[in-house]
């Protein structure tokens, strides 16, 4: 044989793997909205930058007559790419082939890749579409699961792990993307569950949609597994790219540094904010205030909605943003809160994105079902996260800090690198009602119009407490500061600690309270 | 996001009173109930096999009340407290939601005592029960503040 003869073969070869599960299976996929696994990533990557792996891997079922079916490249497709020239390293079952059933060849596929995005240190995307393991394979595909998660786990805090769920999840599959650092889900194409709605039924007795129980919104606004909520598969990969561009390719470099952009002149830092501690406003919009261009990259904007995350640029350096948020529960730290800023706290500690924490809130949640549900443990990790978190870290309190709650958000006492406080700022156990209330008791009950009483007591705990200098007399918070010269302090703050370097303690890890 | 004002809810925490917007989660928590042990309510949903008690009788934490299938599995529910049975809700073959009222309980009346290990007429057991049915709610409520005193 001739080698063009050869090379003619390959092509042939090639194009017959390249259609998957066939074009039947293909225009399925299409009529369910979605996708094939081989356009998501062409969608996702940079132009011409997909090479492919392992496009020939035969799969290894012997068993119930497998051994006679063709599954091309095994239902996943692996490869390396690029985004905005970042190099990732990216897979994507392929739903076509086999419904992206799991078996050893695939796993492998998918560990290889794996492995190599840990050798490269860069980024790793896996495109999840299955309907879980190939169960003629038995306890070979439970094995290429194992052998995935243990990667997942090996590869954390190493190189950042995303996970973007565009169809059936189920099951031990799950624990992929749970293990992984951002879950992206797309309304009605996602659905992530441990046991799916006709177990449920039968051992339960109670029925709910596949939707109800675990797609896209679910997981967004409920649960928190997913991170990026999008309407549609090309909003998803565009939520992706911008993510791409403020993190780092692994834990041993910095984000890619951008030209520094000033805000944009519509976010007016000093009207933004009510001297009233008791009014709300969206502390988002004093992150726009601040950031380069009033750009605000949100991360679970739906969870837990009372403390918002996300990334900005400060400079044209990635920054890390934590805000309570009073416009929900007046930005009170409960359960979900917590783990949701804890999360994101150490993801940024891990690839050292700079942390900006800005302050406003009454305390925690309280409530029965919060301290059933563990908010103890759970508020505990937000001081656990700050506290070993070696990257920059800057507080600035815009207002009330009260109670445990001002000691969780990166102060002073947490060894913070700076604490700036608005004028506006209250450092106090409590609101000065409640203290008021406690210190006063005597004198306001036993005077004669005790309502009189109270009212002038607490305006007179309001005019000596109610402000940030008597913590800036204790030196618990650095410097007092006007609204407008925020970013100024921002930057020169970030630029003061570019040089920090805390000696880390040679212990295996900690043990956050998880 | 531009805040309605309209929509904003007064948050009360510590004596002051906060204007902001509850979130769905907040507005659905699982409110807390106190345990009444003169309800017994199914932990699971599942199938009533087997009814062991009679309305009318006396039992105490010993007295396996019924068996009911669930998870694959046939589970012993015992009585909460020493009392009577004053209603039965459910019959044998039965399927149970969770969180179904199943049993009512009330405390023994001491009075009674002697009464109650004879009561053979169960003519007039079903009388007896429709009176006191009708009061049955004043009862319940003092039976529940004797049992929760009880408890602690």
């Amino acid at each position: 044989m001739s080698l063009k003869r050869k090379t003619r073969e390959l092509v042939e070869r090639r194009e017959q793997v390249l259609l998957g599960g066939g074009e039947t299976a293909i225009k399925k996929q299409q009529a369910m909205g979605k996708l094939t696994a081989r356009a998501r990533i062409i969608s996702l990557l940079d132009d011409d930058s997909f090479q492919e792996y392992d496009l020939f891997a035969q799969h290894e079922g012997r068993d119930f007559d497998m051994d006679k079916k063709e599954l091309p490249g095994d239902g996943v497709i692996t490869g390396t790419g690029k985004i905005y020239g970042s190099p990732v390293c990216i897979f994507a079952q392929d739903f076509t082939v086999a419904g992206g059933s799991l078996g050893l060849m695939h796993a492998r596929k998918i560990t290889k890749i794996m492995d190599h995005a840990l050798k490269l240190k860069v980024p790793l995307i896996g495109i999840n579409d299955s309907g879980g393991a190939r169960v003629q394979e038995g306890v070979n595909s439970l094995a290429g699961y194992g052998e995935i998660f243990y990667r997942n786990t090996l590869a954390s805090g190493v190189i950042p792990q995303i996970s973007v769920i565009l169809g059936p999840c189920a099951g031990g599959a799950v624990y992929s993307p749970a293990l992984t650092d951002f879950v992206f889900v797309v309304d009605r194409i996602s659905k992530m569950f441990i046991t799916g709605p006709e177990v449920i039924k039968t051992v339960l007795g109670e029925e709910i949609s596949m939707e109800e129980l675990g797609g896209a919104t679910i997981h967004s606004s409920i649960t928190g597994n997913a991170h990026f909520f999008a309407h549609s598969e090309q909003e998803c990969f565009e939520q992706i790219k911008t993510l791409i561009s403020f993190i780092p390719w692994n834990h041993s470099q910095r984000a890619k540094r951008l030209r520094p952009r000033s805000p944009k002149n519509t976010y007016k830092i000093d009207d933004i904010v009510p001297a009233d501690p008791k009014q709300p406003y969206d502390v988002r919009n004093v992150i726009r205030a601040v950031a380069d261009s009033s750009e605000f990259f949100e991360i679970q904007e739906q969870f837990a909605p009372n403390i918002v995350i996300g990334y900005g640029r400060m400079n044209g350096q990635t920054v890390g943003f934590v805000a309570n948020q009073p416009i929900y529960l007046a930005g009170v730290l409960d359960v979900d809160s917590s783990d949701k800023a804890a999360r994101f706290i150490r993801f940024c500690d891990a690839f050292n994105i700079p942390l900006i924490t800005l302050v406003d809130l009454p305390g925690y949640l309280p409530g029965v079902d919060q301290e059933y549900a563990g908010v103890i443990r759970h508020g505990a990790k937000v001081l656990y996260a700050y506290s070993e978190a070696t990257v920059p870290r800057i507080t600035i309190i815009l207002r009330k800090a009260y109670g445990g709650g001002y000691i969780a958000m990166n102060s002073r006492h947490l060894n913070a690198d700076m604490v700036f406080a608005w004028p506006s700022a209250e450092i106090a156990v409590m609101g000065p009602e409640g203290a008021a209330n406690i210190i006063f008791k005597k004198e306001i009950m036993s005077a004669e119009d005790p309502e009189k009483m109270r009212k002038l007591k607490i305006k007179e705990y309001k005019d000596k407490f109610a402000n940030p200098y008597v913590a800036a007399a204790k030196g618990y918070v650095d410097a007092v500061i006007e609204p407008s010269e925020t970013r100024k302090y921002l930057i020169y703050s970030l630029d003061v600690l570019e040089t920090k370097d805390v000696p880390r303690s040679n212990r295996k890890h900690g043990c956050i309270p998880l | 996001m531009d805040i309605n004002q309209k929509d904003l809810q007064v948050f009360s925490l510590e004596g002051s009173d906060y204007q902001t917007l509850l979130t769905k989660k907040f507005l659905t928590r699982t409110k807390y109930q106190p345990d009444d042990p003169t309800r017994i309510i199914a932990q699971i949903p599942g199938t009533i096999v087997k009814i062991m008690v009679k309305e009318g009788q006396s039992v105490n934490p010993a007295k396996c009340l019924f068996i009911i299938d669930a998870m694959k599995m046939k589970n012993k529910v015992h009585s909460t407290m020493t009392g009577i049975i004053s209603k039965i809700h459910i019959r044998e073959g039965q399927i149970v939601a969770k969180n179904e009222l199943l049993l009512e309980l009330e405390e023994p009346r001491s009075d009674k005592k002697s009464k109650k290990t004879e009561r053979p007429a169960e003519r007039e057991g079903k009388d007896s029960q429709r009176s006191r049915f009708g009061k049955k709610g004043k009862k319940i409520k003092k039976t529940t503040a004797h049992s929760r005193s009880g408890t602690r």
